[in-house]
């Protein structure tokens, strides 16, 4: 074995529970740190991928990131409602090759409720780009009927099934007061996507509207739907329609048309930009975390160099006696450097199975939020260089205490005198 | 033909006071190589620091050291270091061995800053001094005697020329203590090693043919009554 290697060895196996303490704090450090550029990055992709293979959101007038965040990622409340008209003619537009309406505006147990054509069914796509599958033994709802496909998250954690029933509540907040009297029967049960849809409930768009205590303003004035009755599109209204457009040039022209010179609704196209725009306008966010992460891996190097000045008084006479033997000052030098790195080597090593725990705790947290899943297996450079950087720190924070092992008194270290 | 010819040595250290006080201060001593020597010295009489400067631990502030044809004053520190690890072996009185390594790694330790680790000779010479059993063993797990043995093996671990032997049976009782002044005069003819030793015991001198008198040598213990510790 190498000299340097062995010194540094016999000197960690001596301070076993020191070197245990300083490497995992430099574990954590490391951990952390990865998480932080890992999570950023792959919450970044998963938001500006996210969308389910539709290119824009057509809604009301208003924020194209609040549009998206509503209609796409399920988080934020609606902008305000578009007439059935809009969609009849955004539908027709030979631009545009698909168009999925959505009318959002009550919830169970603060999942999403959204009324939907049978359209969602061939258009929504998961995050592998495949199209929609039911859990065996389901089936899509009837448009007829009071029935619902329940997204695999919402199924797990409000513990609907295939047969099971339940009343929706108003509004977008689970508010317990506030049940409806309708009540939808189950009747399939999404297999997981990895996108937001896990989180929702589709219902059919005419059960939507009939939900007691909805008043359609699609004509500018109040309508409440009647039983048996059909109703009129021009009292129809829509949260958001969701497009996929022929090609990129469609997207211009539409932003042109809907967004420049329209005054009465908002496209938000494309959605990756959208997203980008928002995490763009965060990243001073990221940059205190990142800053925060670095901080933490420099008290890690502070806590290895404090370890290593700790057993320096017990360890001059180690170093004399190497010296009396032969060893060279630059060896005891380098012989504290590598035990440095070492301590923090351990540490960058612990670090993966830190990163992999907060990643997985993250991810949970991430996925129960969001319906996005992050993948532990995504490669982020951070992975690589923050360890080698934890690495080259600790070496760094072994300098000192290097430099004091490095000027030990030979004779005056050598016990006893006479 | 002299292993070690030292001519007009002196060296001094900084008092308490601020003062330079002189320590070591011999004329003239040399060894022949192949002999074996002992130097009679009271506690706090300097023969611990003559032995660091001739180990090259300490920079004498004057005079000359030849140490196996080598002028040590025109070795850097890092030549002397190699002429330390490569010409000299070093006992000392309380053994000095590296508490967590075994007998072999502090053996085999000393071999690493000199020719490189020979695992046959260090077994060997542990073999050698009785310890075969405790090759693996940790230094408190050793009886002070085999500790003894131990440091005795590491000294001849890089087939040293000349032995120096700082009061090695201080930390043994009498008959302990005559026990490994004879094996260590023993091994050292064996391997072929000059011996220096240092003892203040008469009955270890006893055994002595040449026997040096650091007091008659050292001339900087005739200018000051005091005692001196260095």
């Amino acid at each position: 074995m190498n000299t340097l290697i062995f010194l540094a060895a016999h000197s960690l196996r001596r301070h076993a529970m020191s070197t245990i303490v300083t490497a995992l704090s430099a574990a954590l450090a490391v951990g952390l740190t990865m998480a932080v550029f890992g999570l950023a990055a792959q919450t970044r992709a998963a938001f500006m991928g996210g969308a389910g293979g539709f290119d824009a959101v057509l809604g009301a007038r208003g924020s194209q990131l609040q549009l998206v965040l509503n209609a796409v990622f399920q988080l934020e409340t609606s902008p305000g409602n578009i007439p059935w008209s809009l969609y009849e003619t955004i539908k027709a537009d030979p631009r545009v090759s698909e168009a999925v309406p959505y009318a959002v505006g009550d919830n169970y147990y603060g999942y999403r409720i959204l009324g939907t054509s049978l359209m969602v069914r061939d258009a929504l796509r998961t995050s592998a780009g495949k199209p929609l599958e039911l859990e065996p033994g389901g089936q899509w709802f009837n448009e007829e009927n009071r029935e619902a496909v329940v997204g695999s998250v919402t199924a797990r954690n409000t513990g609907l099934k295939v047969g099971s029933t339940f009343r929706p509540y108003h509004g977008l907040a689970f508010n317990p007061s506030m049940q409806h009297e309708e009540v939808y029967q189950v009747v399939g049960i999404l297999k997981p996507t990895n996108t937001p849809i896990d989180r929702v409930i589709f219902i059919p768009l005419d059960g939507f509207y009939r939900i007691k205590g909805h008043v359609l303003r699609g004509s500018g004035k109040d309508y409440v739907p009647k039983d048996n009755q059909p109703i009129p599109d021009q009292d129809k209204e829509l949260s958001s329609v969701l497009l996929k457009l022929k090609d990129p040039q469609a997207g211009f022209n539409l932003d042109y048309t809907i967004n420049k010179q329209g005054k009465v609704a908002t496209l938000a196209w494309p959605i990756g930009r959208v997203m980008a725009d928002l995490f763009n306008r965060l990243g001073w966010m990221s940059h205190i975390l990142a800053l925060v992460a670095y901080l933490v891996m420099v008290v890690a190097a502070c806590s290895i160099l404090a370890a290593l000045h700790n057993t320096l008084r017990e360890r001059r006479r180690e170093f004399a006696i190497l010296r009396a033997l032969g060893a060279r000052r630059k060896t005891i030098f380098a012989s504290v450097i590598t035990e440095a790195a070492t301590i923090a080597g351990l540490g960058a090593l612990g670090g993966y199975l830190v990163y992999g725990l907060l990643f997985a705790l993250a991810a949970g947290f991430i996925r129960n939020q969001t319906g996005i899943v992050v993948d532990p297996l995504f490669f982020h450079p951070a992975l690589v260089a923050v360890p080698i950087g934890m690495t080259v720190l600790g070496a760094l924070a072994g300098i000192w205490p290097a430099t004091q092992a490095y000027s030990t008194d030979v004779a005056g270290n050598l016990e006893p005198h006479s | 033909m002299w292993i070690l010819d030292i001519q007009k040595l002196k060296k001094s250290f900084p008092t308490a006071e601020g003062e330079e006080r002189l320590i070591v201060d011999v004329e003239h001593f040399r060894l022949e190589a192949g002999s074996e020597t002992a130097l009679a010295g009271e506690s706090g009489s300097g023969k611990t620091t003559f032995l660091h400067l001739i180990s090259g631990v300490l920079k004498p502030d004057s005079g000359q050291i030849d140490l196996n044809g080598t002028s040590m004053e025109t070795l850097s520190e890092a030549g002397r270091d190699r002429l330390r690890a490569g010409v000299l072996g070093y006992v000392f009185q309380n053994f000095n061995l590296l508490q967590g390594m075994t007998a072999l790694e502090n053996v085999e330790l000393a071999m690493r800053f000199g020719g490189g680790i020979d695992p046959g000779r260090a077994k060997l010479l542990l073999n050698r001094m009785g310890l075969s059993n405790r090759l693996h063993h940790y230094p408190r797990q050793l009886s002070m005697g085999q500790q003894q043995r131990v440091a005795v093996a590491r000294a001849l671990a890089n087939h040293p020329k000349l032995v120096l032997a700082d009061e090695p049976t201080a930390h043994l009782d009498h008959v302990r203590g005559l026990e490994a002044v004879t094996l260590i005069r023993e091994v050292c003819r064996e391997f072929g090693a000059t011996l220096l030793l240092v003892s203040h015991d008469q009955e270890i001198l006893s055994h002595f043919q040449n026997v040096q008198h650091f007091e008659k040598l050292n001339r900087a213990l005739h200018s000051s009554s005091k005692a001196v510790k260095a």
